[in-house]
C-alpha cells in the first residue's frame, strides 16, 4: 500500500512567489511541488506526496496561532500517514514556520513529522516531538537535505529502529538505558582517560544557550507602570488554580491590588528545588510588594502593578520557560508594564 | 591507602522470619520479636517486622532509608556518633551480609520517600533485585515530633543492620575484603569530592550525616575512604537517590578503592556539602579545590546529592580545580524530563567536559500490581507532595499497578555511581 505523505512548503519553495508573497495564507495543492518531486521520486513506490500545503512565510511569523489552526484544519482530512516540513535551512521564519506546524501536527493529529534545518535555525528550538533531520546553511544543499530526509521518512513508515547519528537528525531527547558498566566505573575510566589526555566523551551534552541581553528601561522609572514577577513559586492561598510545584508549564496571578504587603494568609510558596520556610512566613521576601509600595510612595517608580506573576522555576524546560515567559510579556504589553522586578530563587 | 579495614562477608540465600536467631548454610533465621525490640523506642507506636523474598508479588512502601547489615568485631564503634561514641571510623574487623538488606518505612508522606518492588520492572531497576529485604515498619507515637521521629527511623535501621550482621559473627565469612593497599609510587594521585548534603533543604537538628553531625556550616574536610564506608557517613533524611547502603557497598568511593594500587592511587576523600548561598558556594568550593591542591592529586571525581541546585557546587567545584590544573569529571543525575538533549542539566561549566550520566531520575516506569504491600497500605499523595502530576492519585491502594518515578525506586538510580543507568541522546 502506497502510505499517504503530505508535504509543508512556504510561498518561495511552494512556487508561489518570492517575499512579496510572504503573506499568503496557508492553502493546500494536490501532488508534489517544488523539492516535492525530488522527495516524491526519492520515496519510491513505497509512499508518496500526494498533497502540498503552502504557508507565507510573514504570514506563519506574524499570526502564528490562526497559522496552526489553519494548518491543523487543512491537513486534519487528508489522512497523512506522514508530514514532511522544508527543509528550511538556515532561514529563520521558514524554520519556525515548519517547527511550530510540525510539533502541532504531531501533537494534535499523533502524525510523525519529519523536518530538515541547520542545526543554528531558530526553528530547532520552537520544534519539540518532531525528528529535525541536520542540513547544511543554505538550499544549494537540498539533493542531501531530501535524501536524508526522504530515508528517514521510509523507515519510519515502515517502522524500522532509527538513530540520531545514523539518520541524520537531532536527538529529540533523553532516554534512560542500562550501560554495561556503572556510572563510577565510567567516572574512573574517564578520569584515567583525561589525566592521560587520551581521548574520552563527556555523557552528558549541554548547549550553551545564548545570553538575554538586559533590556534597557524604555521610561523614567518614576512614570512608568512596575510590575512584580517571581519564579520562586508564590500562589493565591490554598493554590487554587493549582500551579505545579516545579516542571512548570504556566503561570500564576496574584491580586496585589490595595495590598500594603504580603501576609502567609494571602499566598502560600508551592516550589519543590528550595526551603520555602522563610519565603512562606514573609511572602514579601519573594516578593517585595512591601519594598515596591515604599518605593511607589516615594515617588521612585510611577505605580505598582494590580497583578503579580508567578512561577516554579523548578524543573523546567527552556522551552516552556519561553513560552512562560512570553505569555506574561504579552499580558504586561496589553496592560502597558514597562519594567519589571524579576526576583527568582 | 593504607589497609586498616577487614570486611567479612556472609551470602544469605534465604531468610526465615521465625522465634530464633541463627544462620546455618546460608539460611538466615531471624526473630522477629527480638528484632522488633531491638527496632523499639518511645517515639515508635509500633514497630513490625516482615521479610520480602526476591521475585515476590510485594511492594515495601514509604522506604525511608536502606542499609547493609553491618556490625563491627572488635569492639570499635559501630556507626559513631550514632549507635556508639566517637572515634575514627575505617579501623578493624566488620562483618556484613550480602543478599539482604534492611530497610525502615515511615507512616506518613516523607519528601524523599522510595519503594522497593521485590518482582516486575521496579525490582529489576532498583539495587535490590535478588536480595531479601527485613523491613521495619514503624508507626510514629502521639507527641513524638517530626525530627524526633526520622531520628529515631535511622537509629532503628542502623540497630537492626547490627542485630543481623552479629547473627554471623561466628560464622566462617564467604568472602573477605581488606580496605586498601599500599600503592606502588607512580600512580596517578585520584581523589572523590563526595557531597553529603544539599542544605537546599537544610538537615535537621540532630540528623545524623557525619560521624552523628548533621553537616550544616560543615566546610570540607579530608576522610578516609575507609571512614566513609565503615559507618561514618549515612544518607540524610532528604537524600534523594541515596540509600545509606549506597555509601557502605556500591559508591565512587568503592570503585576508586577498587583499582587503588592497579590503576591509580586514591589519595583521599574530601566531603562536602552544597550550600544556598553564592558565599557560601565559593568559600566551600574553594576550600575543596585547596585541599585537592595541597593532596597533589592529579585528578578528581565529584558526585553531588539533593536535587538540581548542588550542580552549581559542583560545576564551581570543576571551576576551581581547573584553575588550579587539576582535571575533573563530574558524576551527576540528570533531570527535567522532556528536556531536550543539552538541557538536561540546571547548571553547566564550559570546564566541565567530562560528564558522566547516572540516568534521568524523574523519569516514570510503570509498576505493575502486587499482592502484598509491607508499609502504608495506600499511596499517598506523590503529587501533593511535590506538584508532580505523574504518579496515582492519593488515596490510590500501594497494591495498584502505577507509575513510579526512579527517583521514587530505591536505588534505581545513586548518585553516588553505584548503578549502572544513565541517559543517552535519542
Amino acid at each position: 500500500m502506497t502510505r499517504r505523505v503530505v508535504h509543508y512548503l512556504n510561498q518561495f519553495f511552494g512556487q508561489v512567489g518570492g517575499e512579496e508573497f510572504a503573506h499568503e495564507p496557508p492553502s493546500v495543492r494536490e501532488g508534489p511541488v517544488g523539492p516535492g518531486v525530488l522527495l516524491d521520486s526519492l520515496l519510491g513506490d513505497d509512499a508518496e506526496v500526494f498533497a502540498t500545503v503552502v504557508v507565507g512565510d510573514n504570514h506563519a511569523a506574524d499570526k502564528p496561532e490562526e497559522t496552526v489552526d489553519t494548518v491543523l484544519r487543512l491537513i486534519g482530512p487528508l489522512e497523512a500517514d506522514l508530514v514532511v516540513a522544508g527543509p528550511a535551512f538556515n532561514s529563520g521564519r521558514y524554520g519556525v514556520s515548519c517547527a511550530s506546524a510540525g510539533t502541532a501536527v504531531a501533537d494534535q493529529l499523533g502524525i510523525p513529522v519529519v523536518t530538515g534545518m541547520y542545526d543554528e535555525n531558530p526553528g530547532v528550538d520552537a520544534a519539540s516531538g518532531i525528528f529535525v533531520v541536520r542540513t547544511g546553511d543554505r538550499a544549494t544543499g537540498m539533493r542531501a537535505a531530501i535524501q536524508h530526509m526522504a530515508s528517514l521518512v521510509l523507515k519510519l513508515l515502515a517502522g524500522d529502529p532509527v538513530d540520531p547519528a545514523a539518520d541524520h537528525y537531532l536527538p529529540r531527547g533523553r532516554v534512560n538505558v542500562r550501560d554495561r558498566r556503572t556510572a563510577a566505573e565510567r567516572s574512573v575510566d574517564m578520569l584515567l582517560a583525561k589525566m592521560a589526555d587520551r581521548p574520552f566523551e563527556t555523557e552528558i551534552p549541554h548547549r550553551v544557550i545564548q545570553p538575554i541581553p538586559m533590556p534597557s528601561l524604555l521610561t523614567d522609572p518614576s512614570q512608568a507602570r512596575i510590575a512584580l514577577v517571581t519564579d520562586g513559586g508564590i500562589v493565591e492561598k490554598g493554590n487554587p488554580r493549582h500551579l505545579p510545584s516545579g516542571r512548570s508549564t504556566t503561570f500564576s496571578v496574584i491580586d496585589i491590588g490595595g495590598l500594603e504587603s504580603l501576609t502567609s494568609d494571602d499566598v502560600d510558596v508551592v516550589h519543590h528545588g528550595y526551603d520555602t520556610t522563610h519565603t512562606s512566613a514573609n511572602p514579601n521576601r519573594l516578593l517585595p510588594v512591601d519594598a515596591a509600595r515604599r518605593l511607589e510612595r516615594e515617588g521612585v517608580i510611577g505605580t505598582l502593578h494590580e497583578k503579580a506573576y508567578s512561577t516554579a522555576g523548578v524543573s523546567t524546560t527552556i522551552t516552556d520557560a519561553r513560552r512562560i515567559g512570553r505569555g506574561i510579556a504579552r499580558e504586561f504589553v496589553n496592560d502597558g508594564v514597562l519594567a519589571v522586578i524579576l526576583t527568582s530563587t | 591507602m593504607n589497609a586498616r579495614l577487614t570486611i567479612r562477608r556472609h551470602t544469605v540465600t534465604e531468610v526465615v522470619l521465625g522465634n530464633r536467631a541463627a544462620f546455618e548454610g546460608g539460611v538466615l533465621h531471624v526473630d522477629r520479636a527480638a528484632l522488633a525490640d531491638e527496632a523499639s523506642c518511645p517515639e515508635f507506636e509500633t514497630v513490625t517486622v516482615d521479610v520480602a523474598h526476591p521475585g515476590e508479588s510485594c511492594r515495601i512502601t514509604a522506604v525511608f532509608d536502606v542499609a547493609a547489615p553491618y556490625a563491627k568485631l572488635d569492639g570499635s564503634g559501630d556507626f559513631p556518633g550514632v549507635l556508639s561514641r566517637i572515634e575514627t571510623a575505617g579501623r578493624g574487623t566488620a562483618t556484613t551480609l550480602d543478599g539482604c538488606v534492611v530497610s525502615i518505612s515511615t507512616d506518613f508522606p516523607e519528601r524523599a520517600s522510595e519503594t522497593i518492588d521485590m518482582s516486575g520492572v521496579a525490582a529489576e531497576l532498583g539495587a535490590f533485585d535478588g536480595m531479601f529485604v527485613v523491613a521495619i515498619t514503624t508507626k510514629r507515637s502521639a507527641e513524638t515530633a517530626r525530627e524526633e521521629y526520622l531520628r529515631a527511623c535511622k537509629v532503628a535501621l542502623l540497630r537492626v543492620a547490627r542485630r543481623l550482621a552479629l547473627i554471623c559473627a561466628d560464622s566462617i565469612a564467604d568472602h573477605t575484603d581488606v580496605v586498601g593497599s599500599t600503592a606502588p609510587k607512580g600512580l596517578p594521585r585520584v581523589a572523590a569530592v563526595t557531597m553529603l548534603h544539599s542544605h537546599q533543604v537544610p538537615s535537621a537538628r540532630d540528623e545524623p550525616i557525619l560521624y552523628g553531625d548533621n553537616v550544616r556550616g560543615l566546610l570540607p574536610v579530608l576522610l578516609h575512604p575507609a571512614e566513609v564506608i565503615d559507618g561514618a557517613v549515612l544518607a540524610g533524611y532528604w537524600s534523594f537517590n541515596l540509600e545509606t547502603y549506597h555509601i557502605q557497598r556500591r559508591s565512587l568511593v568503592h570503585e576508586l578503592l577498587r583499582r587503588d594500587g592497579t590503576e591509580l592511587e586514591l589519595v583521599g576523600v574530601v566531603a562536602t556539602v552544597a550550600y544556598d548561598t553564592n558565599e557560601q558556594r565559593e568559600r566551600s568550593t574553594t576550600m575543596a579545590a585547596s585541599l585537592l591542591e595541597q593532596l597533589g592529586v592529579d585528578g578528581a571525581i565529584l558526585t553531588k546529592v539533593g536535587g538540581g541546585i548542588p550542580q552549581t557546587d559542583l560545576m564551581m567545584t570543576c571551576d576551581r580545580a581547573a584553575e588550579r590544573g587539576i582535571p575533573s569529571v563530574v558524576l551527576t543525575v540528570e533531570a527535567i524530563r522532556g528536556a531536550r538533549p543539552g538541557e538536561t542539566l540546571s547548571v553547566f561549566s564550559p570546564r566541565a567536559d567530562a560528564l558522566v550520566s547516572a540516568g534521568g531520575h524523574d523519569v516514570p516506569v510503570d509498576a505493575p500490581a502486587v499482592e502484598r504491600v509491607i508499609g502504608p497500605p495506600r499511596v499517598y499523595a506523590v503529587a501533593e507532595r511535590t506538584g508532580n502530576p505523574v504518579g496515582p492519585e492519593a488515596g490510590t491502594p500501594a497494591t495498584d499497578a502505577q507509575p513510579i518515578r526512579i527517583s521514587e525506586i530505591a536505588g534505581a538510580t545513586s548518585q553516588l555511581g553505584g548503578t549502572t543507568l544513565r541517559s543517552v541522546s535519542a
